[in-house]
Parts: C-alpha cells; sequence; structure tokens
C-alpha cells in the first residue's frame, strides 16, 4: 500500500523533527499524515474578494450553499462535501489549549446563511460551517472549501485562510476574467504553493466581458513569468446556472464547468494517490531541508565560534592580570607614604600637646609654692597628660580609619569590600609605666635658723649704726641702732624665705619636664608599634587579596584552556553527529523527492 | 440636476462675489513671498513659479487607483470623450495629464527634464497608448492637451496603479509626489483593500493634511462587475460603499465613497441613434430569448440571431456599455425610453457617474479655494523644509499662521469631524451644522438653506436666526471643549454669512 509507506515515510520525518525540537514542523507533518489517511481530497478555494469564489462553488455544487454576491459575503469559511441527505453544520473553533471540544451544531440548510449571520453576531468562535450535498461531483470524496477572501480590509479573515492552507490537497486560485492576476495575487500565489503545490487559477465571470480570453492569455503569460505551474479555467456561474435550468448541454460546455469539474475529478479524485505523494513529497523535503538547512548552519558556525571565544576568554584574564599588578604597586605607595606621614604627624602632635602642658607648669610654678600645691598640681598634670595621650590616640585611630580608605581606594572595587575592618585603636597608659615625679623636698625652715638669719642681719644693723651714732657721742647701743638692727633682721629673713621658695620652685619644675619627657617617649614608642601593627595589618590584608585575585585570574585561564580543549573533543563529537544526520537525513529527503517520480518501493 | 459645465461656469461667476481677502488671496501671496525669497534659487524658484501659474489654471484632479480599477475609463466619461486609451491589460505606466488647450497638443517629459513635442493634428488614441506604454525611466510624464469643454474646469492627472509593477519600479514616493501636486484625489478601487486603504492613509501623514484633510473621493470602481456579474452588481457596490463610508479609518480622509460604472457612463454619453436602434430591435424579442442572448458576452457577440442588429453594432455595444450596460439598456427601451438623450440621462443615472460628478462638484470645484490653498500651502512647506535657510523664519511663521488661522480649514475639519462621529450633535443641529459649514454648498443660500433665488430679506432673517440659535448653542456649559470649540466654529461661520451680506 502506498498510504503506508508515505505514512512511514512521514513518521521518520516527524520523529527528525522532534529530535531536532522543531515542534512546529512536526505538527505540520502531523497535519499532512491526518490528510493523506483521511480518502477526501480536499479543494480550497481561495482568492481576494469580490472575485466570485463562493459563487464559483456554488456552480460545481449546482446549489445556493455558500452565500455569494454582496459585499465580503464569506466571513467562515465553508466546506462542502458529499452526503446522502442534504445537512448542515455549524463547527465551533478548537480550543488552544485542552482537550478538542468540538462543538457541532446541525442547523436547516436552508437557514444556514441566517444561522452564520447569526452566530458571528453573538460572537461565537466559529471555525467553520459544514454542508452535506447528495451530488455525483462528490461522491468520490472530494471536497470543496470555501475561503474567506484574502486581502480585504480585515486582515483576520486573510489569517483565516492562511490557517487552513496546510490542510488543502489542492487549491483552486479564483481571479475574474474582468481583471489580469495583480501584483498582489500573484504574490499570494506564490506564498501558497509553498504550502500546497496542487494549484489550478479559475476565471469567472467569463459572462461579463468578451475579452476573457485577452485576460487569459495574459495570466498564462504571468504565471509563467512567476514560475507557478497551473491550468486556467475560465468558467461562467450564469451560463452555468442557465444551463443547468434549460437541460441543455451545448450551454453547459459553454460555461467552462465541464472542464473544471473534468480537472476535479481525474486530476484530484482519480488521482488522489498521487496527490497525496505530491503533497507528502513536498512537505517532507521542506521540512527536511529546513532540518538540514539547520544543522549544516550549526556545522558550519560551530568552530570558529568557540575559538574566537576562548581567544577572548584568555586575553580578558590577562588584561585582569595586569591590572591586579598595576594596583598592587599603587596600593603599596599608598600605604607607605601614608605610614610614613603617620609616624611624623603623631609624633609632632604628642609634642605639641606636652609642649603646651610644660608650658602650664612652667606658669602655674613661678607662682605657687610647690610646698603647699604640689598635691594639685600633681594631679593636675597626670590629668592634662591623660587627655593629650588619648587625644593623641583618638586622632591616631581616624588616621588609621583615613588610611584604610585611601588603600581601599586604590584596590578593585570587588577587593575594597572584601577588605577586613582593622581593630580600633586603644589609648595605651603610659602614666602607670612612669614613676610619679617626685615632690621637692620640703626643706623647712626651722625657727632657730630663722632666729640666726634674723640676728644675722640685725648685728650687722646695730653694728653699722651703733658705729655712726657712737661718733655723736652715743653709746654703741642706742635707739636707732637697735631699730635699723631690727629692720636689717627682718629683711635678711624676708630674703632667705624667697629664695629657699625659689629653690623649691625649681626643683618642682625639673621634676614636672622630667616626668613628661618620660611620659613623651613612653607614648611616643606606644604610637610607632600601633602604626607599625597597622602597618603590617594592612599590608598583610592588602596583599592577601591581591594574591586571592591572582590565584582566581589563572585558575580562570587554566580551565579556559582546559574547556578550550574539552570542547574541541565535543565539537568533532557533534561534528560527526551532525554529518551523520545529515546523511540520513539526505537519505529521507531523496526518498521524499522520488515519490513525485514514482519510483517508490515500500 | 444641472449639468457640470453649467455649475462650474456659475461657481467662476460667483467666485469674486463670495471672496473677501479670502485663505487663497493669502495663500498667494505667501507663495509670492516665498519664490521672491528663493528668487536666487532658480529651481526652486521656477518649481514655485510654476505652482503660482497653476493657480490661474482649472482645478487639478488626480485619478489614481488600483490597477485595473477603471482609471482611464472614468477619465473619458468624465471629459465626456474618448480621450484616455483603456485596455484589457495593465498599461499605464506613465503619468498622463489631460488638460484644456486650444487645440490637440501633445508633450512628452522625460526624467531629465526635457520636454518635446509629438505632432499630431487630432488626437488619436493609439497614439497616446503608444506613448503610455513607455518606460517609466524613459518618459516621465505625457501632457495631453484637448479642446474639450469637459476640460475647462478641471485638469486630470493619470497616475499609473497602486501595486502595479510600474509603481513598485518608480516607488511610492513618486507616485504620492504625483498625487501631492494635485488638488484633489479620485481613488478608484474594485474593492477596498488594506493596501488601497494604508496607501491613502500614507498620503495623509503630512501635517497640512492632518489640518485640512479632505481631498479625496473613493469610489468602488466597475460596480457593473462586483460580487458575481449579475443584474445585482450595483446594489451589491452600493452597500460595500455605504459600509466603507461608516468606517471611522476611511472616514478620516474620504467623505465620499461611491460605487461607479465608469463604462456605463462612458457609453451612455456617446450613445448613437443607430446603437439606439439596435437596442430598440433586441427588445422587440421575448423575454426568453433576450435573456438567452444576453447570458453571456460571447454568445451575444457571436450569434447571428436577430439579424436586423450586426455584429459590429453587437460589438460596439458590448464594447461601450458592457453586458450589464447592453442588458440596463435593453430593458430601459422596452419599458418605453426610447428617446435617446431620456436613454442617455437614463443610463447615467444607472452608472452613478451623476453621482460622482456631484461629489467632484460639491467636493473639489466648489471648495477649489479651499483646495488650492492647500497645494499652495502644500507647496511653501515642501520648500521650506526641504531648502531651510537663514530668514526662512518669517515665512515659516506666516504659513503656520495661514495653516492655524483660517476658518476655511477649521469649517473641513469639523465637517468631517461631524461625518466620522468625533463630534455629536442632535440630529437636527447636526444637519443645521453641516449646512452651516458648507456641506451642500458653498453658496450662501445653500449653507442657509434656502433656495436659489430667495431674496435678500429672507436670507438675512435665516442668517440672524441660524446666529441667534448657534449663540445659545455655544453658551450651553454642559460641552466639553471639543464641542464647545465645534459650536464656536458653526458661530463663526454663521457671522461670517451676515458679514458677507452686509457687504454685498
Amino acid at each position: 500500500m502506498i498510504e503506508t509507506a508515505l505514512v512511514e515515510l512521514i513518521d521518520r520525518a516527524a520523529a527528525e523533527c522532534a529530535e531536532q525540537h522543531r515542534f512546529d514542523l512536526g505538527n505540520r507533518l502531523r497535519q499532512i499524515r491526518g490528510r493523506v489517511l483521511d480518502p477526501a481530497q480536499l479543494v480550497l478555494v481561495v482568492g481576494e474578494s469580490q472575485q466570485g469564489k463562493s459563487e464559483l462553488v456554488n456552480s460545481v455544487v449546482n446549489a445556493p450553499v455558500c452565500n455569494a454576491g454582496e459585499d465580503i459575503t464569506t466571513v467562515v469559511p465553508t466546506i462542502v462535501r458529499h452526503s446522502t441527505e442534504p445537512s448542515a453544520q455549524l463547527v465551533q473553533q478548537e480550543p488552544a489549549q485542552g482537550p478538542p471540544a468540538l462543538d457541532r451544531r446541525p442547523v436547516p440548510i436552508e437557514r444556514v446563511h441566517d444561522e452564520v449571520e447569526q452566530a458571528v453576531a453573538d460572537g461565537l468562535p466559529l471555525s467553520r460551517t459544514e454542508i452535506g450535498l447528495p451530488r455525483a461531483v462528490l461522491r468520490d470524496g472530494l471536497v470543496l472549501m470555501d475561503t474567506p477572501g484574502v486581502g480585504s480590509i480585515s486582515s483576520s479573515l486573510t489569517a483565516t485562510t492562511q490557517s487552513v492552507l496546510t490542510e488543502a490537497d489542492a487549491l483552486l486560485m479564483v481571479s475574474d476574467s474582468t481583471q489580469e492576476l495583480t501584483t498582489n495575487e500573484l504574490k499570494f500565489l506564490k506564498q501558497v504553493t509553498d504550502l500546497c503545490p496542487n494549484v489550478a487559477l479559475v476565471q469567472p465571470k467569463t459572462d461579463v466581458t468578451p475579452r476573457w480570453r485577452e485576460i487569459v492569455e495574459v495570466n498564462r503569460k504571468h504565471l509563467v513569468q512567476a514560475e507557478i505551474s497551473a491550468r486556467i479555467f475560465p468558467v461562467s456561474s450564469k451560463v452555468r446556472a442557465q444551463a443547468t435550468s434549460a437541460k441543455n448541454p451545448t450551454l453547459n460546455t459553454e460555461s467552462g464547468f465541464p472542464a473544471l469539474l473534468e480537472y476535479l475529478r481525474s486530476e484530484m479524485a482519480n488521482k488522489h494517490e498521487q496527490l497525496a505523494r505530491k503533497l507528502v513529497s513536498h512537505n517532507v523535503s521542506e521540512v527536511l531541508d529546513q532540518l538540514m538547512t539547520k544543522l549544516r548552519e550549526e556545522l558550519s558556525n560551530q568552530s570558529p565560534r568557540t575559538a574566537t571565544e576562548t581567544l577572548l576568554e584568555l586575553e580578558n584574564a590577562q588584561h585582569k592580570a595586569d591590572d591586579l599588578k598595576r594596583i598592587s604597586g599603587r596600593w603599596q605607595k599608598t600605604l607607605s607614604d601614608g605610614i610614613q606621614e603617620l609616624y611624623s604627624d603623631i609624633e609632632y602632635d604628642f609634642r605639641e600637646r606636652t609642649w603646651a602642658i610644660l608650658h602650664q607648669v612652667d606658669e602655674v610654678l613661678s607662682e605657687a609654692d610647690p610646698d603647699t600645691t604640689w598635691d594639685d598640681f600633681a594631679e593636675w598634670l597626670s590629668s592634662s597628660l591623660n587627655d593629650a595621650v588619648s587625644e593623641t590616640f583618638g586622632w591616631l585611630d581616624q588616621r588609621r580609619e583615613r588610611l584604610t580608605e585611601e588603600v581601599a581606594e586604590q584596590l578593585l572595587p570587588e577587593h575594597a569590600r572584601a577588605l577586613p575592618s582593622l581593630a580600633e585603636i586603644h589609648p595605651s597608659d603610659p602614666l602607670e609605666r612612669v614613676p610619679e615625679p617626685k615632690a621637692p623636698k620640703a626643706a623647712g625652715f626651722p625657727r632657730k635658723d630663722q632666729i640666726l638669719t634674723g640676728l644675722r642681719g640685725s648685728y650687722g644693723g646695730v653694728l653699722m649704726f651703733g658705729l655712726i651714732t657712737s661718733m655723736a657721742g652715743l653709746p654703741l647701743m642706742n635707739v636707732v641702732s637697735i631699730s635699723a638692727g631690727l629692720l636689717l633682721g627682718s629683711k635678711s629673713l624676708n630674703e632667705e624665705k624667697d629664695s629657699r621658695l625659689k629653690r623649691r620652685q625649681a626643683e618642682a619644675r625639673n621634676a614636672a619636664q622630667r616626668y613628661i619627657e618620660h611620659i613623651v617617649f613612653q607614648v611616643n614608642k606606644d604610637t610607632r608599634d600601633t602604626i607599625r601593627k597597622l602597618h603590617q595589618n594592612l599590608h598583610q590584608a592588602c596583599n592577601r587579596l591581591t594574591e586571592q585575585g591572582q590565584i582566581e585570574i589563572s585558575q580562570s585561564i587554566q580551565e579556559t584552556k582546559r574547556a578550550a580543549e574539552a570542547s574541541a573533543v565535543d565539537r568533532d563529537q557533534r561534528a560527526r553527529d551532525i554529518k551523520k544526520k545529515l546523511e540520513e537525513l539526505t537519505v529521507l529527503r531523496k526518498r521524499a523527492a522520488m515519490l513525485t517520480s514514482n519510483r517508490i518501493a515500500a | 440636476m444641472s449639468t457640470p459645465e453649467t455649475r462650474q461656469a456659475e461657481t467662476r461667476q460667483a467666485e469674486p462675489r463670495q471672496a473677501p481677502a479670502s485663505l487663497l488671496q493669502q495663500a498667494r501671496s505667501l507663495l509670492i513671498r516665498t519664490m521672491t525669497f528663493y528668487r536666487d534659487d532658480p529651481r526652486t524658484a521656477g518649481w514655485l513659479r510654476e505652482r503660482l501659474e497653476r493657480l490661474d489654471h482649472p482645478l487639478r484632479i488626480a485619478v489614481t487607483g488600483r490597477v485595473k480599477s477603471g482609471k482611464s475609463t472614468l477619465i473619458n466619461a468624465l471629459v465626456g470623450q474618448q480621450l484616455a486609451p483603456s485596455d484589457a491589460e495593465e498599461r499605464t505606466h506613465v503619468t498622463t495629464v489631460y488638460q484644456y488647450g486650444p487645440e490637440p497638443r501633445i508633450t512628452v517629459h522625460t526624467p531629465h527634464g526635457a520636454t518635446q513635442n509629438v505632432p499630431v493634428t487630432a488626437l488619436d488614441i493609439s497614439t497616446i497608448r503608444n506613448l503610455q506604454r513607455w518606460r517609466p525611466d524613459e518618459v516621465s510624464r505625457l501632457v495631453i492637451e484637448a479642446p474639450f469643454p469637459g476640460l475647462q474646469a478641471i485638469t486630470l492627472l493619470e497616475t499609473p496603479g497602486v501595486s502595479s509593477s510600474a509603481v513598485t519600479e518608480t516607488g511610492r514616493s513618486a507616485l504620492a509626489q504625483i498625487l501631492s501636486e494635485a488638488d484633489g484625489v479620485i481613488y478608484l478601487t474594485r474593492y477596498p483593500h488594506q493596501t488601497d486603504l494604508r496607501f491613502l492613509e500614507s498620503m495623509h501623514e503630512l501635517r497640512i493634511t492632518r489640518r485640512a484633510p479632505i481631498n479625496t473621493i473613493l469610489a468602488i470602481s466597475r460596480a457593473d462587475e462586483a460580487g458575481s456579474g449579475g443584474g445585482d452588481s450595483v446594489p451589491a457596490a452600493d452597500k460595500t460603499a455605504r459600509r466603507y463610508r461608516d468606517d471611522p479609518r476611511v472616514r478620516t480622509f474620504a467623505q465620499y465613497v461611491l460605487p461607479v460604472a465608469g463604462l456605463l457612463g462612458q457609453g451612455a454619453a456617446e450613445l448613437t441613434t443607430d446603437e439606439v436602434a439596435a437596442l430598440t430591435e433586441l427588445a422587440r424579442l421575448d423575454s426568453r430569448q433576450l435573456e438567452e442572448l444576453l447570458l453571456s458576452a460571447d454568445r451575444f457577440a457571436n450569434n447571428t440571431f436577430p439579424e436586423t442588429v450586426p455584429t459590429e453594432t453587437r460589438l460596439r455595444l458590448l464594447e461601450r456599455l458592457g453586458r450589464f450596460g447592453v442588458e440596463r439598456a435593453v430593458g430601459l427601451v422596452s419599458e418605453g425610453t426610447r428617446e435617446l438623450k431620456k436613454l442617455r440621462s437614463a443610463l447615467l443615472d444607472e452608472s452613478r457617474l451623476n453621482e460622482l460628478h456631484e461629489a467632484v462638484y460639491q467636493q473639489f470645484v466648489e471648495r477649489q479655494e479651499a483646495l488650492r490653498a492647500r497645494s499652495v500651502l502644500m507647496a511653501v512647506d515642501m520648500v521650506l523644509r526641504a531648502n531651510p535657510r537663514s530668514g526662512a523664519q518669517q515665512l515659516n511663521g506666516e504659513f503656520e499662521h495661514l495653516l492655524s488661522n483660517s476658518h476655511e480649514w477649521d469649517e473641513l475639519r469639523l465637517l468631517s469631524a461631524l461625518r466620522s462621529g468625533q463630534v455629536r450633535f442632535d440630529k437636527q443641529d447636526r444637519e443645521s451644522a453641516e449646512r452651516l459649514l458648507g456641506a451642500h454648498g458653498n453658496q450662501r443660500q445653500s449653507r442657509l438653506g434656502c433656495t436659489s433665488d430667495a431674496s435678500e430679506a429672507t436670507l438675512a432673517d435665516a442668517a440672524s436666526s441660524a446666529l441667534t440659535h448657534w449663540r445659545e448653542l455655544a453658551a450651553n456649559p454642559m460641552h466639553d471643549r471639543l464641542h464647545h470649540e465645534a459650536t464656536r466654529t458653526v458661530l463663526r461661520s454663521c457671522e461670517r454669512l451676515i458679514a458677507r451680506q452686509v457687504q454685498s
């Protein structure tokens, strides 16, 4: 059986489609398969609006089954097939998903136009009208389908027509005799012959003009030019109607219909096998061609693309490595500069603060008596030093943050985010490690010393003034000399007291200075330690990041290389597969092509 | 119904009276100033001068449309003479201008700007046919002058068909350019397809055409061959036309959608007594014989049955009237219309050519001022945009001013808005508004809805009552902005009518 061979061919092609994930092509083949197994031969009547398509169908079956004449009459396709009793059905559209719930509604055949109009007005999604007629023409399984006009004002009608095109065994293109084929019609014809290769051109309305023969000639020329092989049938529905009513065979011949019917009968009805072959061969060949083009494309595109990709990736990695090198130089310089600056700044800062304190110490000690105020003084000194130390460390902490930021700026953004935040710097407590300043020795001024000093002073005075007054005849010890002795005695006592205070103050100042120097030394050491640690930490963190980056890059380079090597292997495998597949498809394609030349073996 | 010629004559008389400092005059002065501005550019200036000269020539109407839609036939019907050759094959590849001239003359323009006179003594169709078959790169246009009265009021431009192979060669823009030269466009198609509508829409994309849209008549041509080509073809075409008239897409560029059977109209105009005699002979046959005879064109031509009608006459009848026409003519004769004149006018009615004439008259000839102004402004716009140079701002400003401040545009636009349903009044107001805006004719009388012989006093009454009515409507606070503007436009038309009255 030829059908089995055809179906097998279709199935194999469909399997290939599924393998290539081309389900659209698979669906098309499935439709064709259904058509091959269906004994009916679907003949589509297509053409632009107002050309007389419906009239043609009516004339073929001799019944006004299609709405003809006014305006856009055909909205849904009408299918006319054989049945023992005249019948009509409205078929609703299949839902896009889910099971095919075809809703068929039988309607009385004489009211079919009104029913269709009503249904369309009600917004029912009609897919087609099916009409059955007991006509000899249709008995052999011929099914005529009247389609909505192509290219009229609403584009949905065109879409409807195109969707039924793939189902068709053959096409009757209708273009009336008053006009040659237009560019649009030719374009349409060219388009539909791709989907359905069996085409005939019908030229109705030969009754209207005496010039229809010229039009036939022109159309023939057009078809040859467009490389469309189609026979032309000039017909006249009006003459045919007259012939049927008058039972006049000459008139019938004149109408041109017998030739058309003969064509339908012989070319289509009896040559269903050939039609099916043609259809299958055409569709399968085209599907296979599409698959093969796709595969060939893959084959030709494959190698150069991956190679360039690898190259690009490598180049990319190289770029990254260079970047990293440049960056690490940059951050190292920033870091060392920052640290140097930090050393000098911090030292200077603390020195400045201590100098301010020293200044104050001088001022205070030039007035106060350390003997009485020492405790207060010592307390003040340590507290102000404490403040200075903590302020300096606070500033150091701020500088640390800024330096970290500066270094982070020099890094790659992704690395900067990964930079760990360093521990906050805590102010050291150098005061504890430094012995407290000693209070100047509280050398008291004992009473007997005071008396002695007083006496030393008053003795000189008495002697001096007694000698002077003795010259005046007064005794050595007189009122004047004694008072002068008292005066000078008290003066020398005071002077002695003063000089003792001065000495104490100088001592205290010395002690404070030493103390502060000591503190400065300690603090300097502490800050230097802190800064060194900071330097180390930052350097380590950045170094780790950079090294990580470098490792990543080298890894990616290696991976790319490995992948390139591996894909070369895969590619060869794939290329071999494709080549094999292509060979298979070519064999299949040859079989499909042979269908038309009648040499198929099952 | 008066013939177009007499009507055109009327308009020409009426023109100076009803045009005080009109739009056209303003447009003309703008054109002259633009020309002066570009006087150092001979090409542009020459082009503009041509436009200026055209203002004194008849209105230019382009006849365009689908391939084989009967453009040539319609031109013949409009001219009333066999002038444009019509064949069964697609053939017009060259734009042809048919204009009035005292002597028959054919001028060929080549694409390089050269012109050449073809020596003719009388216009011969086969000569024109040969010339039209030249390729578009050899001949850019053909100008045919003929001393026919039908060409005195209008000049006709015939273009190659849209979607014909010739158009794809020269490109759509070339066709659009030809159409931009025309003051009005009659677009012919046997059935409005998407390509037609797209083409017409693309023509109306210019700024100026949005402002003044209506210069197109859409004709469903070859109405006698529509559908199955039987006796009910013209009514079917009528139905199609009605449907498209209500289509909002079509309404934006065409108010008139008419079916027309050009062949029948042309044939009717040229009907001879011989042919009437032949038709009378045919009408004598009994109905069954007649039906058989007229079944197809072939049968009619090749039958020798009523020997009184020779084959040549039959062929001529078919050629002239078409099968549908012959059928109708025989029907009319047997119903008793035997005189040549009556038969002619009856057949003209059948062909709907009268309606087309009417539409051409109302749409184009009556509005020629606005249409000419439109063409002038379009030319100025094109020049200003193609050759921008410093100092053109003032001209541009004047152009904008003229474009946006002219009441004529407002009237035309409101009319199309009313017809497209953008602006809705109740039925009575709508009719009155359409009338006042000049939908039924630009004459004062027709605008006010009076008979043409109405006295000045009646006209004044009508005008003032219309003014009062629309003033009331304009004050209605329920209107939205669009309707408010619409009433203001009608009101302004009323005021202008009264102003005109005062002047006269």
